[in-house]
């Protein structure tokens, strides 16, 4: 699970993407998957997670930002069923990003709703923006992009020491390729190189990247939310067209990706970015009402509004 | 003033809506970024991509934006460099 602060400003200069578990425990789990496959994980992580949701707070803090949105009336004993559920269901996705890594895309069917649309957007020739969120198998899923026929680019904020591994990591036979934000001038420059190709970018939409400036109160589970909307300055500055990308887990084997909205980013002056934002977040909480507990974003986004 | 400088400077504050500051109090060597004309590195986006359109110059890599990307001599001394180099 990813850290989470309390404060807006704190948020996207304070959080990490260490990962709570220390390095051995995920070498354990890697050793796992390695020689017995996805299923002796699973089992065992029912154990860990149990156990972390009973005995570490912090476990229960970060999960109750959104659990308390997506279920306000749920009592104090439903409150801790949501958040096991939300763990339980994290550590299985973390499982599969590693099994994918591992073992192979194959480990899994995919399917992509949409995909003649960002065909379609990629065919324009400047290159296709990607939001991507917190939401399922979001990493392991890029497997499903191969049709896409493209380098895809993600942008990404790590601290030192995340021991984590992300699945494109565990082999170097994937067309993904990180880019760092702490360095943001590289950053940028690297993605407008990357579009000016015709490549795919991943950005996060629903994570404060630095610079934090770039960011809109929007309403989400029925309150105010900071969202980020650098992804839109990015869009508006290249002329890239921006597909919203979401995906889920289905049963044990299948992993959807879903292209939730497209548009472009047209007669915005100045950087107020807010409607697209809005659109974003709207497509985000019809999918927490369809599946609750692949919602993976443990930041407390609704803590301060006042941008 | 150079003609490229005063292009330069007149197209950013145009395509940036650079709403605080004129051709007459834009000095050569003020920053792009931070306190200077109070850009970000998000704006180094719109950059790029003008310089490209009419110049025809790409800023390729991050060494390369950084070394550009300072204030309007810079910039201008790099478009020179690659137009001359092309």
């Amino acid at each position: 699970m990813k850290e989470s602060v309390t404060n807006e400003r704190q948020t996207a200069q304070n959080w990490s993407s260490r990962s709570l578990a220390s390095r051995w425990k995920h070498e354990f789990f890697y050793l796992l998957i390695r020689f017995g496959g996805r299923w002796p994980a699973y089992l065992f992580s029912y154990v860990v997670v149990f156990c972390y949701v009973c005995f570490v707070p912090e476990v229960r803090r970060r999960s109750s930002h959104y659990i308390r949105r997506r279920f306000p009336a749920a009592s104090s004993g439903a409150h801790w069923y949501h958040c096991w559920r939300l763990c339980q269901s994290l550590a299985i996705s973390l499982i599969d990003k590693a099994a994918v890594g591992i073992r192979g895309p194959q480990e899994f069917t995919y399917s992509v709703e949409g995909l003649d649309t960002l065909q379609a957007l990629r065919a324009e020739g400047r290159g296709l923006i990607l939001l991507t969120s917190h939401t399922g198998p979001w990493q392991a899923s890029m497997s499903g992009l191969s049709a896409l026929d493209s380098p895809v680019h993600l942008m990404m904020l790590r601290a030192a020491g995340d021991v984590d591994s992300q699945y494109f990591e565990f082999q170097k036979r994937t067309n993904i390729h990180i880019i760092p934000v702490e360095d943001t001038m590289g950053s940028v420059i690297a993605v407008t190189s990357a579009l000016k190709k015709n490549e795919i970018v991943a950005i996060m939409g629903d994570r404060i990247f630095p610079p934090t400036s770039y960011t809109a109160s929007v309403d989400f589970l029925g309150q105010p939310a900071l969202f980020p909307t650098a992804a839109y300055k990015i869009a508006k500055g290249t002329g890239a067209p921006v597909a919203m990308l979401l995906t889920r887990k289905i049963g044990h084997g299948h992993m959807e990706l879903r292209v939730a909205d497209a548009f472009r980013v047209t007669g915005t002056r100045g950087n107020d970015f807010s409607s697209y934002a809005q659109r974003v977040a709207q497509a985000l909480e019809h999918y927490t009402k369809e599946t609750p507990y692949q919602f993976y974003n443990f930041i407390d986004i609704w803590s301060s509004n006042d941008v | 003033m150079s003609d490229m400088k005063q292009q330069l400077k007149e197209l950013l504050i145009t395509e940036l809506n650079l709403e605080d500051i004129t051709l007459d109090e834009w000095e050569d060597d003020t920053p792009f970024f931070g306190e200077g004309l109070g850009l970000d590195s998000l704006d180094a986006v719109e950059i790029v991509v003008l310089v490209e359109k009419h110049y025809n110059v790409a800023i390729a890599n991050a060494e390369e934006g950084k070394h550009a990307l300072l204030n309007i001599i810079t910039l201008t001394d790099f478009i020179k460099e690659k137009q001359t180099n092309a």
